[in-house]
């Protein structure tokens, strides 16, 4: 498969996941570990197309535990039921607990938990940084409060592309600010660099470069989508 | 890959990145897999020793069950021969898709061979018969076999996926690592079977057995100083590492620490801290961690979550350790409330009564943030009242007794009654450390490194690395019985009692 369609699956994925954790009313965080726990895993398996809803699925499902915010397995099945639905055009019903479609769904979901427990040899703890709030005293220090809420978007975005498993938290909360700052049409301190105080200046600017690709590669992509 | 995919295997890698490199380098031994998973997955293939198959037990050599509780079932074992490879699998009698895969061992490659159980050597082969030691042990010791503890969880009543629990256990488990915490050397999950198995080393003895067997087999005759002041060392070690890595344990009791044999790896004498199912990480917390429901064995529970405190600190551990301190010198719990059963979270008003008896009531001169807690604000069950006249009919009491010189308990001195319950000397210097860590007040109360620091382990004598062996020339060490296994009724129903009683039970 190629880069820019398992960039586009990735894209669906933690779409869909965002979607059923909105509806879910799930903490943002719960979200944010699901996308992350997703992209560790889209990085060892190779995800068609149609696994996309099943492998948010599970990684909701797992996000929410670990964040100790955990959803009834049959409330997650639901909800990413009425996402397919309505993504199909289809008519909304409700799903049958009895039915056997169910009962294939709860299954799946279960294995593939465990499928993807196993491939990150249960290490769970290392996506607990998310760059938010790191986006966050970052603003705090530079004084630019105003650029607080789009730097939280962009952090959420960012969870929506591989950055959270290519770059560290803290240059991905700095390439949100910048993108932020880009789009407010703000100008950030230059000289010295701003970012300076907050990554490395001989070894993280390239990854730097790559937070703000991964950003504007998202966008354009969801650009084209609005407008097909 | 949906669907009927199997066991997918993982070796393990180190950060982030290095967990998903490690993963697509092994996933060619489960990959083959997917093809039969849907069939035949009960299929009877008798192993000896061994649970009905396929099943993460196959793959060692199980003795028999150690203990249980509403979380599963613990086995001791060994290793068996097949642990390495799809032809060892097949050797075994199991088609490979059938078998667990081995998915997690536990430390990383910088462990060299002994990091995955993949790369054990043989230590038994299927009938037992050929025994080779292990590489850490040297071939001296050849013939020893590694015990290993399986805690094997209960496949969840409501077919709900891995349990929070069990993912929240092992999830702290893989990032822990430090002498006195039982370490988790593998995991197995077997897809189809949703089963899920963790492997830990196996530790011969616990606190709570120790205590009992001085109590009930040794006419009360009391641990050893040095037993108890090693003990207590090591346990405050472990306890600060855990705090140090912002990790509450919450569970602390007896029974959950574990004390090796002598002929451990490791050596003997060893605390190891187990049980980390209601463990957590207490950095940046976002949601009030009392929504986990109220933790913590009532005996050991402190002050702050009797009286109903929402946030959890890593003090609460340390009261914890101060009961068992007070429990290993005095032999018996030294707060035995009687529990209030109810849904909900219910109040538990007669533990919170017997802390009062032994250390006075609390008050907001030496406790500021008491009026802040519910249940003490809101006067609960007459709770004020009650905890002032606990306090003075103790004390009533033990001067009746005429255990007590002093009129009253003088300010700046531990309570006298914590003393004489603990079975230590008024004034002595255990007396003095366990009332700080018993301090009402959690932010006032010492902490793991502070009682590290405190006086009491400086003095002789000095707390060993091997817990159970006294120093050169000071007599001989108690030989305590092996933990007791049950191998005839492994197939039996677990029986339906209260959580609390069953662990103490076997453990």
């Amino acid at each position: 498969m190629s880069s820019a369609t398992l960039h586009v699956i990735r894209y669906l994925a933690t779409q869909r996941l965002q979607t059923a954790a909105v509806l879910l009313k799930l903490s943002q965080t719960a979200a944010c570990t699901a996308q992350a726990i997703l992209h560790r895993f889209c990085e060892t398996q190779e995800i068609g197309e149609n696994d996309v809803s099943a492998v948010a699925r599970a990684c909701l499902y797992l996000g929410a535990k670990i964040e100790e915010d955990a959803r009834p397995l049959r409330e997650i099945i639901t909800v990413f039921d009425r996402i397919d639905k309505r993504r199909k055009g289809e008519p909304l019903e409700l799903l049958d607990y009895s039915s056997d479609e169910y009962a294939a769904l709860r299954h799946q979901t279960v294995e593939l938990e465990r499928e993807v427990l196993c491939e990150l040899g249960f290490h769970l703890h290392c996506e607990r940084e998310h760059p938010h709030k790191l986006a966050m005293s970052y603003l705090r220090v530079l004084e630019l409060p105003q650029l607080m809420q789009a730097a939280w978007s962009c952090a959420n975005d960012s969870l929506r592309t591989p950055c959270c498993v290519r770059y560290p938290a803290n240059v991905v909360a700095c390439g949100c600010i910048a993108f932020a700052a880009r789009h407010a049409a703000v100008s950030l301190p230059d000289d010295p660099p701003w970012w300076h105080l907050f990554c490395d200046p001989e070894t993280e600017e390239s990854s730097l470069h790559g937070v703000l690709m991964e950003l504007a590669r998202l966008h354009a992509w969801q650009a084209q989508r609005g407008a097909a | 890959m949906a669907g009927g995919a199997s066991a997918a295997s993982a070796a393990v890698g180190g950060g982030r990145a290095a967990a998903g490199a490690g993963a697509a380098a092994a996933a060619g031994a489960g990959a083959g897999a997917a093809a039969g998973a849907a069939a035949g997955v009960s299929a009877a293939a008798a192993s000896p020793g061994a649970l009905p198959s396929p099943h993460p037990l196959s793959l060692y050599h199980v003795f028999g069950r150690i203990g249980e509780g509403t979380y599963g079932v613990v086995y001791v074992a060994t290793t068996l021969s097949s642990a390495s490879g799809g032809s060892a699998s097949s050797a075994a009698g199991h088609p490979p898709q059938k078998r667990a895969e081995l998915l997690a061992g536990a430390r990383g490659a910088d462990n060299g061979a002994g990091g995955s159980l993949c790369a054990l050597p043989h230590v038994a082969d299927e009938d037992g018969a050929a025994e080779v030691g292990h590489p850490r042990t040297g071939a001296s010791s050849a013939g020893t076999q590694r015990k290993l503890a399986l805690k094997l969880l209960k496949p969840t009543k409501e077919f709900d996926g891995v349990s929070p629990t069990a993912v929240r256990e092992m999830a702290l488990l893989r990032e822990l690592n430090h002498p006195h915490v039982l370490r988790l050397e593998a995991v197995h999950v077997h897809v189809e079977e949703h089963v899920l198995c963790m492997v830990f080393n196996y530790a011969e003895y616990d606190l709570y057995e120790l205590i009992r067997h001085h109590r009930e087999r040794l006419a009360k005759s009391p641990i050893s100083l040095h037993t108890v002041k090693s003990l207590l060392w090591q346990v405050l070690q472990g306890v600060e590492y855990l705090h140090s890595q912002w990790v509450i344990h919450r569970d602390l009791k007896p029974s959950n620490i574990l004390v090796t044999s002598e002929i451990a790896l490791g050596g003997g004498g060893m605390v190891k801290i187990a049980d980390f199912g209601l463990a957590r990480i207490f950095q940046a917390p976002l949601r009030p961690l009392h929504d986990n429901g109220v933790v913590v064995t009532i005996w050991y529970r402190a002050p702050e979550l009797l009286l109903g405190a929402r946030h959890y600190t890593p003090a609460l551990d340390v009261w914890a350790v101060g009961c068992i301190f007070a429990e290993l010198t005095a032999l018996r719990p030294l707060f035995q409330g009687h529990e209030v059963r109810r849904s909900g979270a219910p109040f538990q008003k007669d533990q919170l009564m017997r802390i009062c008896e032994l250390l006075g009531a609390p008050t907001e001169e030496i406790w500021p943030t008491l009026g802040h807690l519910p249940h003490w604000a809101a006067n609960d069950e007459n709770v004020v009242a009650a905890a002032s006249e606990a306090s003075n009919s103790a004390l009533a009491e033990a001067r009746k007794r005429r255990r007590l010189n002093a009129s009253t308990p003088t300010p700046g001195e531990p309570p006298p009654l914590l003393a004489d319950a603990a079975a230590m000397g008024r004034g002595s210097s255990a007396h003095y450390l366990l009332s700080k860590m018993l301090t009402f007040d959690p932010s006032a109360r010492l902490t793991a490194q502070g009682a590290l620091n405190d006086t009491y382990f400086s003095l002789e004598p000095i707390p060993g690395r091997n817990a159970l062996r006294p120093p050169e020339g000071t007599g001989a060490a108690v030989s305590y019985p092996p933990r007791r296994v049950h191998t005839e009724d492994r197939g039996m129903p677990q029986s339906s009692e209260p959580a609390q009683q069953q662990q103490r039970g076997n453990k």
